[in-house]
């Protein structure tokens, strides 16, 4: 039988540089498979190489056969007519793969008429019955336009504009990566299925080998430009290579060890504890938490409806209370949109609260102004998710790390904070030499260490992450995620991490929120809440999650 | 492709420095004084003595060019300075502060777009009488708008990065952040902006000048150049061509140059 798609000893050269080196890859119809690596490692590459979607500088040898066809060999009509028509795309940003001046349903019916498939009437039928099968059945689903649609409707259309035409094969490249869990597993789900009734063959790009090994039947490794293993999804742990092992144990983060006073502290159902040491829970010393918040409302208003009335308030986040005790990192976790990032920055009272308050190290920090609020800012800090852009590009690394000791009233000399610049940098595991550099000049996981850095500088008792390791690989998560363990440890900061991950959360934290439409639904030390969760919607959240070895969706 | 870029950016920038060090000499020397009157010597062609010959009173055309060139560069260039100082805190203060005062700072802005720019120079010859210094307030004032609009708009973008997000957990506030952070990263922005006003100057200064409302004599201005070679056109019209090429080939300049600026920003 010949493979849907054959891939035979590929080699793409982009410049000088040599991209893909002997890629040889075979898909069959009714199969998904999982490339898989690091950013950089060339998955994104073979897939536009199939599709000779490559840059204009590329150079591309090799063999790429669509059953039997030779795809290098074809004219630019011939791969336009290919496109689409025998294999679709899906590509990672629903936001920005859709046009959004056209309605939906147009969208899809315009891949019917480009190939002059069919009238178009009949292309709005079919796109009408691409949507209904992509799970978009509401009639007037095709009338929207792309920012009336979630980022889950987004990408469902976009697959819909991949499979209209019924393609014997369809890319995915990081089909999910945007999207939160609940919306990530329906999207995976979704995939499967298409798959199984059409029997299409799949490429599912990813850098999680969690959401591969869900969904593929068998998984190719890239590093460096070449597959360097390739196996069954069922038998991942039978993977030899190592880095195909570093992938896996990235993917696979171990839950956070409980310390042996917080595990008392749970069982005698005390508050949470976690920072004291054994002697200091044997003492009975009282402990006052860190960071307390107490009935939080934050409202923002909404659309105004007529010009004399007030514009109608949404509400982001509704009676929220949670306690922070020293040295302990607690985890919050909710889909987009459930208010947590409004939540944090009320917390870090960057924003006005409507009901409420936030207490820092016992005072108001809500309420508290000048030199008072200057004081308590030096001891909560902030890492947030975008490590491009967290940094001033015009500023350098010292100048960055040491923008906090503006909170400091009696600010170090020059001299001292060179050393502090330097000891920070090296804390996170970065040379003192780095200081001169800009932002440009590093990776995104250094980058995310020069954010620890800086939030580090003031010695302050609580870090707040908001999705901080979300838009890094797995590889380079893994290593941020053990910094955080080790920092917290040796220097007995309290953190609140917030992300939409729970694999995450559970490498993280001690305790955890669970947050839904603005509200804590559910809250308790991470092994309980996540052996045996209370709320529908943790265990909702908790079944979405990717795992490697659950039964394949 | 980068090569076409780059080449419209060098002539635009030679053109445009070429114009500045023109205005610049003017200011010590000229080839003979531009003021003076010499009727014996009235409408000579172009020769070795008059490079550009001279005009209807014998004046020597390439000394009133150069002159021209600095009220030209004068006016365009301290009308920018107006508007870069008034427009650029408006637009930061606008993006900043957002809410009531941004909605009046821009409903101000919208008031002196609707205003037709040279009814306002009317207006203000009206009051305070012709003169360069004139040109200078009205061109500016119409400048402060198209600063404020962009520096609030490069502003608000700006607005939403981590990095303002990270200064304000460093306990900064609005004033520090903007210039602090926004101001700086804007920079490359306003100097296309600049760029462009600068060559809108120009043009503006010719036309003013051209009706009267300008430079008065015994001051030299292209449009005033222009204006006189009207009255002549049966008798010299080569004596038009030359203030209108020096205005034509400093906006050419300064357009290229700003195109070029704008390109190199982008990549």
């Amino acid at each position: 039988m010949t493979a849907l798609l054959a891939i035979d000893s590929l080699d793409v050269h982009i410049g000088d540089v040599h991209v893909i080196k002997k890629l040889s890859l075979q898909v069959q119809a009714g199969e998904v498979l999982g490339l898989v690596g690091a950013s950089g490692s060339g998955k994104s590459m073979t897939a536009l190489a199939v599709l000779r979607l490559l840059p204009p500088r590329a150079r591309l040898s090799g063999s790429l056969r669509l059953r039997g066809a030779d795809i290098g060999a074809m004219t630019d009509a011939e791969l336009q007519a290919m496109r689409g028509r025998d294999i679709g795309m899906v590509f990672q940003e629903p936001m920005t793969a859709l046009n959004p001046l056209m309605r939906v349903g147009d969208q899809v019916a315009e891949t019917v008429r480009l190939h002059g498939a069919a009238s178009r009437a009949a292309a709005h039928t079919l796109a009408r019955e691409t949507l209904a099968s992509v799970g978009l059945r509401d009639d007037l689903t095709g009338d929207r336009y792309p920012h009336e649609l979630s980022g889950g409707q987004r990408q469902r259309v976009a697959i819909a504009i991949a499979v209209v035409l019924r393609p014997a094969l369809l890319i995915a490249d990081e089909p999910t990566t945007a999207l939160d869990v609940s919306t990530q597993a329906q999207v995976l789900v979704l995939l499967r299925e298409l798959v199984r009734e059409r029997r299409m063959g799949l490429i599912l790009v990813s850098h999680d080998l969690a959401v591969i090994s869900q969904v593929s039947d068998r998984v190719a490794v890239m590093q460096d430009g070449a597959v360097v293993e390739t196996g069954a999804s069922t038998a991942l742990r039978q993977l030899h290579h190592p880095y195909a092992k570093a992938l896996l144990a990235a993917a696979e983060l171990a839950p956070k060890a409980v310390t042996p006073a917080f595990a008392v502290a749970v069982a005698v159902g005390g508050t949470a504890i976690a920072a004291l040491s054994d002697a200091a829970v044997a003492a009975g010393a009282a402990i006052n938490p860190i960071l307390e918040v107490r009935g939080l409302v934050r409202d923002y208003p909404g659309r105004r409806r007529s010009l004399w009335s007030a514009p109608p308030a949404l509400r982001a986040v509704n009676q929220v209370s949670l306690t922070l005790y020293p040295g302990e990192n607690v985890g919050l976790v909710g889909e987009s949109g459930s208010g947590k990032s409004s939540l944090l920055r009320s917390i870090l009272a960057l924003d006005p609260v409507q009901a409420g308050e936030v207490r820092l190290l016992g005072e108001a920090f809500s309420a508290a102004r000048g030199s008072a609020l200057r004081r308590l800012r030096r001891s909560i800090q902030a890492v947030f998710q975008d490590p491009y852009g967290s940094f001033d590009p015009q500023w350098t690394v010292a100048r960055l790390i040491a923008e906090p000791y503006y909170l400091v009233e009696a600010a170090p000399n020059a001299a001292e904070r060179r050393r502090r610049v330097a000891m920070v940098l090296e804390q996170v595991g970065l040379a003192p030499s780095d200081a001169a550099r800009f932002p440009h000049e590093f990776s995104g996981g250094q980058r995310q260490r020069i954010a620890i850095a800086r939030a580090l500088i003031t010695e302050p008792a609580v870090i707040v992450f908001d999705e901080a390791v979300s838009a890094l690989d797995v590889l380079v998560r893994a290593q941020i995620l053990s910094l955080l363990d080790d920092l917290s440890a040796r220097l007995k900061l309290a953190y609140l991490f917030v992300s939409h991950d729970l694999n995450v959360v559970r490498a993280i934290a001690d305790r955890v929120y669970v947050m839904q439409r603005g509200r804590i639904v559910e809250e308790g030390a991470t092994a309980q809440v996540f052996a045996s969760p209370q709320h529908e919607y943790t265990r909702a959240l908790i079944a979405a999650t990717p795992r490697i070895g659950a039964a394949p969706i | 492709m980068t090569q076409r870029r780059g080449g419209g950016f060098t002539l635009g920038a030679a053109i445009t420095l070429s114009y500045l060090a023109m205005a610049i000499v003017a200011w010590f020397w000229t080839p003979y004084d531009p003021a003076t009157l010499n009727i014996v010597d009235k409408l000579q062609a172009p020769n070795w003595h008059h490079w550009f010959g001279t005009d209807q009173l014998g004046r020597d055309v390439l000394s009133m060019i150069m002159a021209g060139a600095k009220i030209s560069v004068g006016v365009a260039l301290l009308s920018v300075i107006i508007g870069v100082l008034v427009g650029v805190p408006l637009g930061l203060l606008a993006a900043a502060r957002g809410g009531t005062l941004d909605e009046l700072v821009m409903r101000g802005n919208d008031l002196i777009f609707a205003f037709p720019s040279l009814l306002l120079a009317i207006l203000i010859t009206a009051v305070f009488g012709p003169g360069a210094v004139n040109a200078i307030i009205a061109i500016g004032v119409f400048n402060i708008p198209v600063f404020t609009r962009v520096t609030r708009g490069g502003a608000l973008g700006l607005w939403t990065r981590d990095y303002i997000l990270a200064a304000r957990v460093a306990g900064k506030g609005h004033s520090r952040i903007s210039v602090e952070h926004v101001l700086p990263n804007l920079v490359g922005l306003l100097v296309v902006q600049g760029t462009i006003q600068f060559s809108l100057g120009v043009i503006a200064e010719a036309g003013l000048s051209y009706v009267g409302l300008g430079a008065q004599p015994p001051g030299i201005s292209w449009g005033r150049m222009l204006n006189d070679a009207q009255t002549l056109t049966a008798l010299a019209p080569s004596l038009a061509l030359y203030p209108g090429f020096a205005v034509l080939f400093f906006v050419l300049g300064l357009n290229l140059l700003g195109d070029g600026l704008k390109s190199r920003r982008a990549s």
